[in-house]
């Protein structure tokens, strides 16, 4: 236990490493050019119309005047009393992304299913046929699979399945019919990714000796993948869920955005393009704490679902 | 293990087919950003006033030819000095709340507007009214000011203003977001509670949901003042959708109505050429101007030979090329539609070798080792493409020019600081269908401010100054639409811009919708918009 709370300690210090980091890039890299971004800030707020006068109260306002240390101690305040607001609707920032969490954790899990439904069958079609052609052009495909960028190939994906051949919808909202195409260019790149550990996974575990046992006493094949091979093969995989999660996290970003799926990816492009630096820092620190907590959830997931880390 | 994937297949496919049915009587929008604020006295963008106005209503309106007419007003009236505007109230008008809509709402609303605790881009437009000034200042202050001085209510259904000075264009004033009614007991009801988001006004439509970035609904407010209005039932508004899904989803029958001023270059094409499409696109000026500002105060553009130079030289139609043809070159800087528009306006042509003489005749020396900066904001993607023609147009008559990207608050920062920026491209959409709204603002060497100008050429000539102010306060609207036209031919021989081009709006529109048609003034009236 007193690892667990290494951990978790451990993670805390990463989130507030974060905090850091995403503070130094709004507020102090663009000093390095010259430039004072809270200028822009402030006439992000003031809209079109304004003067200087109004600019300069703006600033005074969200305190965008005072000392660099103090305004990041505002903000951190703020962020975990949940007082930190939107600079364009006065909307509280942790509410606007809880608002949208559903709608992202629906894609996110559904993504996760696609990784499943199709690594699982490909690697256990591959794993025993090592070196034909099937595995070969299983391999050449996961490795464009895992190259494709998400933002191109949503594009795609939307422009053929969904536009002109009418096979899905081409999205516009968080909808169950909306749901395909989305997940499906989330999963995909993943897929690909797993498919082919699995795939290494299942070659180590059908040379161990308990394989070699159950075939012995005489189990058919089919329930010697199935029972014995493939669940020994996705532990290993179920450790990389952590990783894997923060990178899809990064790919939701685009894909929500094609898809105009109302998710926290498409709130984190509106709020960048917006300049609306509360809602930018609240999106941060809510995607760092979600790997983190994927992290935790792995680790936790890993001790019951293996007897040997337990012990 | 194959059973569940047929039955997944099975299921994903019937998703895909599925689509939302469409509904009479539901009009359904879509748009990239989300409307900033329902507050009236804070909405001064485009897509924040769309909104507005389908919840709150004013005392006057325009009707389809910019003319000003009554709206919750029933009769107005103006004093022979032109300083006095009376108002008299419709008596059937009722906020969503039920309860009526009096002359004191105008007045609470105005100086909402005018508390500069509201933070309102509105103020300065109504500090004409007599005491207004004063009241802004004093909110904080000693005096206790119970209300403006200059804003009058007789009873329930009559309202007088009082202004400083005769102005032409009060009345347009009034017809602003600004200035239409807002109940006091209602906001000061909400206590801590934005109005923005719990309006209660008195217009077409009703709020039922908004959710910020996601969607807005808007539901028929059966007891309007017009009962055959709004024609719709709902109206429902998605956000955060970008332009090319936008369009997919229009030609999926999924969209009703859809602006495609701002749409890619190749989904723009493919839409106008489509026979199915194309007779369902409706275009109108957007009334607005673009232009390269020449700085008057800096040299060699404080020459006017370099000035008109700089008109000859460079190839706008082109520039109409980088917009697919969505807009109009201009002649000056008045738009097509614009009361005071003038057609037959002189229009610089594309003359090269005309603008090589002129820079001879001026003694133009082109240093290519110090080329004269040209600052264009990123905002808008095809004035990057603008400035880079605008660069060559100007090396083939032997003027180097460097151009310098930046943000849009920089830029304004930069152009508006005197005596700072030869070169900048600028642009500005009307605020109401005046021509003083364009000349007044843009070139009265009144408006040349330190920091912040909006006149960026600073441009100031005395014979136009003074016309200028004699047609803000004449009153004979025919005559003081003459005078503008003087006004701007004079402005545009003085060349203080090199005027490029007016933008033209287009909006494409589903075959069931009906009674959908162009304002000169608001980007969208859909009250009076039908679905079937």
């Amino acid at each position: 236990m007193p690892s667990f709370l290494q951990k978790l300690l451990r993670s805390l210090v990463t989130l507030w490493g974060v905090s850091v980091v995403i503070f130094l890039l709004l507020f102090v890299v663009p000093r390095l050019g010259k430039t004072d971004p809270t200028e822009a800030m402030a006439q992000m707020v003031a809209g079109a119309h304004a003067d200087d006068e109004n600019i300069k109260n703006i600033k005074a306002e969200l305190g965008l005047d005072k000392p660099l240390p103090v305004q990041y101690a505002t903000f951190m305040r703020k962020a975990l009393t949940n007082d930190l607001r939107s600079y364009r609707n006065d909307d509280r920032v942790f509410s606007a992304i809880l608002r949208r969490f559903p709608a992202t954790l629906l894609l996110a899990l559904t993504a996760l299913c696609v990784y499943l439904c199709v690594a699982v069958p490909i690697s256990l079609a591959t794993s025993n046929r090592a070196g034909t052609w099937v595995d070969k052009s299983a391999l050449l495909l996961s490795v464009v699979a895992i190259s494709v960028p998400t933002f191109w190939l949503g594009r795609l994906l939307q422009h053929y399945l969904g536009y002109e051949w009418s096979l899905f919808s081409v999205g516009g909202g968080a909808t169950l019919w909306n749901l395909p195409l989305p997940a499906l260019t989330l999963g995909i790149g993943g897929a690909a990714y797993y498919s082919r550990l699995l795939h290494a996974n299942l070659r180590g575990v059908m040379k161990q000796d308990y394989i070699r046992a159950a075939r012995a006493r005489g189990v058919s094949e089919r329930n010697v993948m199935k029972k014995h091979a493939l669940k020994n093969a996705l532990i290993p995989a179920v450790a990389v869920l952590g990783a894997e999660f923060a990178s899809l996290l990064s790919g939701l970003i685009f894909t929500e955005k094609i898809f105009g799926w109302p998710g926290i990816g498409s709130l984190a492009v509106d709020s960048v393009t917006n300049l609306d630096v509360p809602m930018i820092i609240g999106v941060v620190l809510f995607a760092a704490l979600m790997v983190v907590a994927a992290n935790i959830l792995v680790d936790i997931a890993y001790r019951l679902i293996d007897p040997r880390v337990r012990a | 293990m194959r059973r569940f994937f047929v039955l997944l297949l099975c299921l994903v496919s019937i998703a895909g087919c599925a689509r939302a049915p469409r509904e009479a009587g539901t009009l359904r929008l879509v748009q990239e950003g989300d409307p900033s604020t329902l507050d009236p006295a804070r909405s001064y963008d485009t897509t924040s006033m769309q909104f507005v106005r389908l919840l709150y209503r004013g005392l006057v309106d325009y009707d389809r030819q910019a003319n000003i007419v009554n709206e919750i007003a029933q009769k107005r009236e103006v004093s022979s000095d032109g300083k006095t505007h009376t108002f008299w109230l419709r008596k059937d008008v009722r906020f969503h709340d039920g309860t009526p809509v009096v002359a004191e709402n105008f007045r609470y609303a105005l100086e909402r507007v005018l508390d500069p605790k509201t933070a309102s881009d509105g103020l300065s437009l109504y500090t004409v009214i007599d005491g207004a000034k004063e009241w802004s200042e004093d909110r904080a202050g000693p005096k206790k000011l119970k209300h403006v001085r200059g804003i009058e209510v007789e009873g329930d259904h009559k309202i007088i203003f009082r202004l400083t000075r005769a102005d032409a264009t009060f009345l347009n004033y009034l017809t602003l977001p600004f200035a239409y009614a807002v109940s006091e007991k209602w906001v000061k009801s909400l206590g801590e509670k934005s109005l923005s988001e719990n309006p209660n006004g008195c217009g077409p439509f009703k709020m039922t949901e908004w959710v910020h970035d996601g969607w807005l609904t808007l539901e028929k407010n059966a007891d309007y003042f017009r009962p055959e209005l709004p024609k719709a039932q709902r109206i429902e508004a998605r956000f955060g959708i970008s332009t090319s899904l936008q369009i997919m989803l229009f030609e999926q029958g999924q969209i009703d109505i859809l602006p495609v001023s701002d749409a890619f270059a190749p989904d723009f094409l493919r839409l106008t050429r489509d026979a199915k499409w194309k007779d369902q696109i409706v275009h109108a000026p957007m009334m607005d101007v673009r232009y390269l500002s020449l700085n008057t105060e800096i040299k060699p553009f404080n020459d006017v030979r370099v000035r008109r130079a700089m008109n000859y030289a460079i190839n706008r139609d082109l520039i109409v090329g980088f917009l697919t043809g969505r807009a109009t070159k201009a002649r000056g800087a008045l738009p097509p539609g614009m009361p005071s528009y003038n057609p037959q306006l002189f229009q610089y042509p594309y003359d090269p070798q005309m603008a090589r003489r002129l820079l001879k005749e001026a003694g133009f020396k082109n240093d290519p080792d110090a080329p004269i900066p040209l600052l264009y904001s990123t905002a808008e993607p095809w004035i990057a493409s603008a400035a880079q023609s605008i660069q060559q147009d100007l090396k083939a008559v032997g003027m180097s020019v460097s151009i310098r990207p930046m943000r849009f608050a920089e830029l304004k920062a930069k152009a508006g600081q005197r005596k700072t920026t030869p070169l900048a491209m600028g642009g500005w959409i009307q605020d109401f269908p005046d021509p003083a709204n364009f000349l007044d603002v843009l070139f009265n060497g009144k408006s040349i401010t330190p920091t912040s100008s909006v006149n960026r050429a600073f441009y100031s000539n005395p014979q136009v100054n003074a016309l200028l102010d004699k047609a803000a306060v004449e009153t004979d609207r025919a005559k003081r639409l003459q005078m503008y036209r003087d006004i701007e031919k004079i402005v545009v021989a003085d060349a203080p811009w090199v005027f490029l081009h007016h933008t033209e709006r287009y909006v494409a529109r589903q075959p069931w919708v009906t009674g959908f048609a162009l304002h000169p003034m608001w980007s969208a009236t859909y009250e009076y918009v039908g679905v079937e």
